[in-house]
């Protein structure tokens, strides 16, 4: 095998997950090339680097902390199925439904009072308009454009 | 042939609160130094501990003796330890604090004793240059490396619990190997 293919399997070589007749090949090749030898030293320092890394090696009290936490979580589980916990929402609901009910009944009932004035007033306007024109005027031959002026300036006849 | 594990979660679903303790008590470190490895810090490695646990004992109702019981306790541990770290990336992303980029934070200090306290400091940059190298890595790299190396799973298994085929595996655990190799290669002697 040539150093090439050596480097790419020194890692399965490494976690000894190569047939047998190749973890002797590799090892032969090994005791012979320096530079995969030292490739080879690198990769197991490495891996030994990784293994300074803190680890946890108790934990007493966990267990006491993660049924203390099942059993608040089952607590108020058994507090949601609990109807007398929905009594003071309802009640709030039922309140502010009752006075939004009254403020509607009472606007609805002072608008419908109120006259329409404004409407009156333009109607009385249109009649007294009408019942004040004295006679309707002839009509004098003039072309329309003339009736028009004399009637926007208030020309009398 | 069903596993000691496996029988032992049955019962937990038939509501046997002491299999389940049974459950914790042998696994509780296993899954503390894989939230450990994520997390870099102790404290945030206990809640994480507990949540996967919790979550074990939600999903009892619903367990189905489907893969081996680590495989499915890895699965709910790796899931919960990278949601982890998208949150705390996304939290970090939005910190003005520089001190939130370090993981590696005063819960895992090595408490200083007076006539050591030059060895204590060396042993504690060495921990948070490997714990940097190793959250260098993209994600699969990473997870591979910490099956592979913390938790001692053998290709088979990580395959299993990263529901990927082992060549997939070793392709990733290589990648990462040189990445690291190249990262450390500086603190190296």
């Amino acid at each position: 095998m040539t150093c090439k293919k050596i480097q790419k399997k020194l890692l399965s070589f490494q976690d000894k997950n190569l047939p047998n007749n190749e973890m002797i090949e590799i090892e032969k090749h090994l005791k012979n090339c320096a530079q995969c030898s030292e490739n080879y030293s690198g990769l197991i320092e490495l891996w030994d680097k990784l293994g300074e890394l803190e680890t946890i090696d108790s934990a007493p009290f966990f267990w006491t902390k993660l049924s203390q936490r099942i059993n608040d979580t089952q607590r108020s589980r058994k507090s949601v199925y609990n109807p007398l916990r929905w009594v003071p929402a309802a009640l709030t609901a039922s309140v502010i439904l009752f006075f939004a009910l009254m403020t509607g009944m009472y606007l609805g009932k002072s608008l419908s009072q109120q006259p329409l004035i404004s409407d009156q007033t333009v109607i009385e306007q249109e009649n007294n308009n009408l019942l004040s024109t004295d006679e309707l005027e002839d009509y004098t031959g003039e072309s329309i454009s003339d009736v028009y002026v004399s009637l926007i300036s208030n020309d009398s006849h | 042939m069903v596993s000691e594990d496996t029988k032992l979660m049955l019962d937990v679903k038939n509501g046997d609160q002491e299999a389940f303790r049974e459950l914790v008590e042998k696994h509780k470190l296993s899954v503390l130094n894989l939230c450990l490895r994520f997390t870099g810090n102790k404290d945030e490695a206990d809640d994480l501990a507990q949540d996967v646990f919790m979550r074990v004992y939600q999903a009892a109702p619903r367990y189905e003796a489907k893969a081996s019981f680590t495989t499915w306790l890895y699965r709910i541990t790796l899931n919960l330890c990278l949601n982890f770290q998208r949150r705390k990336k996304l939290l970090t992303f939005f910190s003005l604090d520089q001190n939130s980029n370090n993981q590696y934070n005063k819960s895992t200090e090595i408490p200083i004793t007076s006539d050591q306290p030059d060895t204590n400091f060396e042993k504690q940059e060495k921990q948070r240059i490997i714990q940097e190298a190793i959250n260098s890595l993209p994600e699969n790299q990473k997870t591979v490396v910490i099956l592979y190396r913390y938790q001692q799973l053998s290709y088979q298994e990580i395959a299993s619990v990263l529901e990927t085929s082992v060549s997939a595996v070793e392709s990733r655990l290589f990648r990462a190997r040189h990445n690291l190799k190249k990262r450390l290669e500086p603190y190296q002697k």
